[in-house]
């Protein structure tokens, strides 16, 4: 199957920042695939998104050497062709329910601006009605009368992702879709998403901080860190693994309901994102003369692909251990 | 800590807010207790109440019924004149700490100021208490000087517990003091918790929503849901051999790396609100029975220091609230 998505060597500069936030980043997805972008804070992980739906601004400076959606050049569109994809091929789904709604306007009034916006008003009104039913608002109806302030965090996130959805996209791109909510509730969502992915062949890229959270969803796993890409395989491959020591890092310091108790958490030490060798190499426990001169690249090692010098050599056990 | 005087008591709380033409039972008759360095871990999701009981015992809100003891004397006592003894003793620490400082005031002000209050040191003494206390927390003195701003969320979390800790609490109120964090900063903050509790024998009321977290942190458990305890218990008893439909699901909704659809699965017949009558959670109950629609269960014990407030928490085993009820079809992850 040829991939809907496809990008290679995407890097991301914003102005005045001595480093790109995004460099070298890669990969392909196709119609139905869900590719998860894992890293914390400051990873690019966001940007990469951001810069995918084109939604940087015109002072970032965004490259690569291919980014392709439905065979079209995503660099190479104007500004009106964009506007067109984003209302309707192209869907996303941002972290904060509240900031993402305007307190003045009804949910309903809200989610008619993008069906019009897409061409799709009045066009695809029963279709939102039962999409939003459908992602668990009951009456949905009534309930389009209600202002944000009447929707819990999870209900605003469920209302999203039908405003999403309901212009058939065949791409949507969720950052942190459920970070704010509770467990259960975020549960509940991602199960809804995936249920809506696999019924509409929809591709999906999930952004996530949390591997945990995006590992029963997405068959393909990008880990990054400082802007790189560290590790990249099938999700089940990369847990197997854990060919990176940033990865084993993050596995491990999630405490788990099956693991140890009142015990320290294997955690990693904060650092700087190294300017040359290995971005990750002044927080590596493992780290040798080599990883702080010369940067390591992206190498298939077992199943998967890491970027460190130190990975599938024999006898190296991983850093940290649950 | 069954024959030790608890350090707090909670008895038969209740609060009920009043939101325009609608009253919100908040709290309704929860009660439970937190011994001398002992960690009780309290979870639950939004609206279930937590971060009400934690204004309750931080003394920031009066219930409309019930008692608060600690060291087995009545709150309201202990807050009668400046109530200082008391605030103390008892701490909070928050999600945000940087908004919990003040962005104008260096971070060794914030740190200090609790000891300026309580007219514990000032000079030369305070200087040297507040680099003590940023050691503790494992920060370089050095950032005494620094603003809030200047600082990384985990450099933040590590001085507001600094702060917490400035006048030598028995219990720390810790409300989702963890959760906004990244997953390499959360465990060293959890880290930090786990040394401060075996080190100067602070007890915590540890606040979350992620059960993985609590559970790792704490020696007992206390789940709410709509504003009463479901079930309490020995940490590891409550996560292995849960006996209450609600913990169970949360057990469930807990991130992990089982490929496929959640255990949980998709539930959509939630209802908007909350039951009139019956048990509360009747409605997103796997296993209601009639019974359950109309009576609202009593906590039960089922085992030692483990208690229930399911009518059927008597029949449940493991095996019958494994998921497989919640389950649909497996699919493939995409």
């Amino acid at each position: 199957m040829s991939p809907i998505l496809s990008v290679r060597g995407l890097t991301v500069r914003y102005p005045g920042t001595a480093r790109p936030a995004v460099e070298g980043v890669g990969f392909d997805l196709e119609p139905g695939a869900t590719v998860a972008v894992v890293g914390e804070s400051g990873s690019g992980k966001s940007t990469v998104a951001l810069a995918v739906s084109r939604l940087l601004g015109p002072a970032v400076a965004v490259r690569a050497e291919t980014m392709t959606f439905e065979g079209r050049d995503l660099l190479g569109l104007g500004r009106e062709e964009l506007r067109r994809l984003r209302a309707g091929r192209i869907a996303m789904v941002f972290q904060s329910p509240s900031g993402s709604w305007n307190p003045t306007r009804t949910i309903g009034a809200q989610l008619v601006d993008g069906l019009r916006a897409a061409g799709r008003w009045p066009e695809r009104r029963d279709a939102l009605v039962a999409l939003l039913s459908r992602v668990g608002i009951h009456d949905p109806e009534s309930r389009l009368n209600d202002y944000p302030h009447r929707f819990s965090g999870g209900m605003l996130q469920r209302a999203m992702i039908a405003g999403a959805l309901v212009t058939e996209p065949s791409l949507l791109i969720a950052d942190e879709p459920t970070s704010a909510l509770d467990t259960t509730v975020q549960a509940e969502i991602l199960e809804i998403l995936d249920e809506l992915r696999a019924e509409r062949d929809l591709a999906m890229i999930l952004i996530s901080h949390d591997l945990g959270v995006v590992a029963r969803l997405a068959r393909h796993t990008l880990v990054l860190y400082g802007g790189r890409t560290v590790e990249r395989g099938p999700t089940a491959e990369i847990y197997r693994h854990r060919g990176h020591p940033y990865t084993q890092g993050l596995l491990a310091a999630v405490p788990r309901l099956d693991g140890p108790r009142k015990t320290p958490l294997p955690a990693m030490a904060q650092g700087p994102v190294a300017h040359s060798g290995c971005v990750f190499a002044p927080r590596c426990p493992r780290a040798e003369d080599r990883c702080r001169t010369s940067e390591p690249a992206l190498r298939p090692v077992g199943g998967i692909e890491v970027a460190c010098h130190l990975a599938g050599e024999p006898g190296r056990e991983p850093a940290w251990r649950m | 800590m069954a024959d030790v005087t608890p350090l707090l008591e909670l008895r038969n709380l209740r609060k009920t807010f009043i939101a325009g033409a609608r009253t919100v039972q908040a709290v309704r008759d929860v009660s439970f207790t937190v011994g001398p360095g002992e960690i009780v871990g309290l979870v639950g999701e939004s609206g279930s109440g937590k971060s009400t009981v934690a204004d309750l015992v931080l003394g920031l809100e009066r219930p409309d019924s019930g008692e608060i003891f600690y060291g087995g004397r009545p709150l309201p006592e202990l807050l009668a004149g400046s109530g200082r003894g008391y605030r103390a003793a008892v701490q909070a620490v928050f999600q945000d700490s940087v908004q919990a400082m003040d962005g104008r005031k260096t971070v060794g002000w914030s740190i200090a100021e609790p000891l300026v209050i309580h007219k514990v040191a000032r000079g030369a003494a305070l200087r040297a208490r507040v680099a003590e206390l940023l050691r503790a927390v494992h920060l370089d003195p050095a950032l005494a000087g620094r603003y809030p701003h200047q600082i990384s969320g985990g450099q933040a979390q590590r001085a507001g517990i600094a702060r917490a800790l400035a006048l030598k609490p028995a219990l720390l109120v810790c409300d989702e003091a963890v959760s906004a964090l990244d997953v390499s900063v959360q465990a060293q903050i959890v880290n930090l918790f786990l040394e401060i509790q075996e080190r100067y024998g602070t007890a915590m009321l540890f606040i979350g929503h992620s059960l993985p977290v609590v559970r790792h942190l704490a020696d007992r458990m206390v789940v709410m849901y709509a504003g009463a305890v479901a079930e309490q218990g020995p940490a590891e008893q409550v996560c292995s051999a849960p006996r209450h439909p609600y913990t169970r699901l949360l057990i469930d909704s807990a991130p992990s790396f089982e490929p496929g659809p959640s255990p949980a699965g998709p539930r959509r017949t939630r209802g908007e609100g909350l039951p009139a009558a019956g048990c509360r959670f009747a409605p997103r109950c796997p296993l209601v029975t009639d019974t359950c629609r109309t009576a609202d269960p009593a906590p039960r014990e089922v085992g030692a220091g483990h208690s229930s407030a399911c009518l059927r928490a008597g029949e449940l085993t493991v095996a019958e609230t494994r998921p497989s009820r919640f389950s649909t079809e497996k699919r493939r992850p995409g």
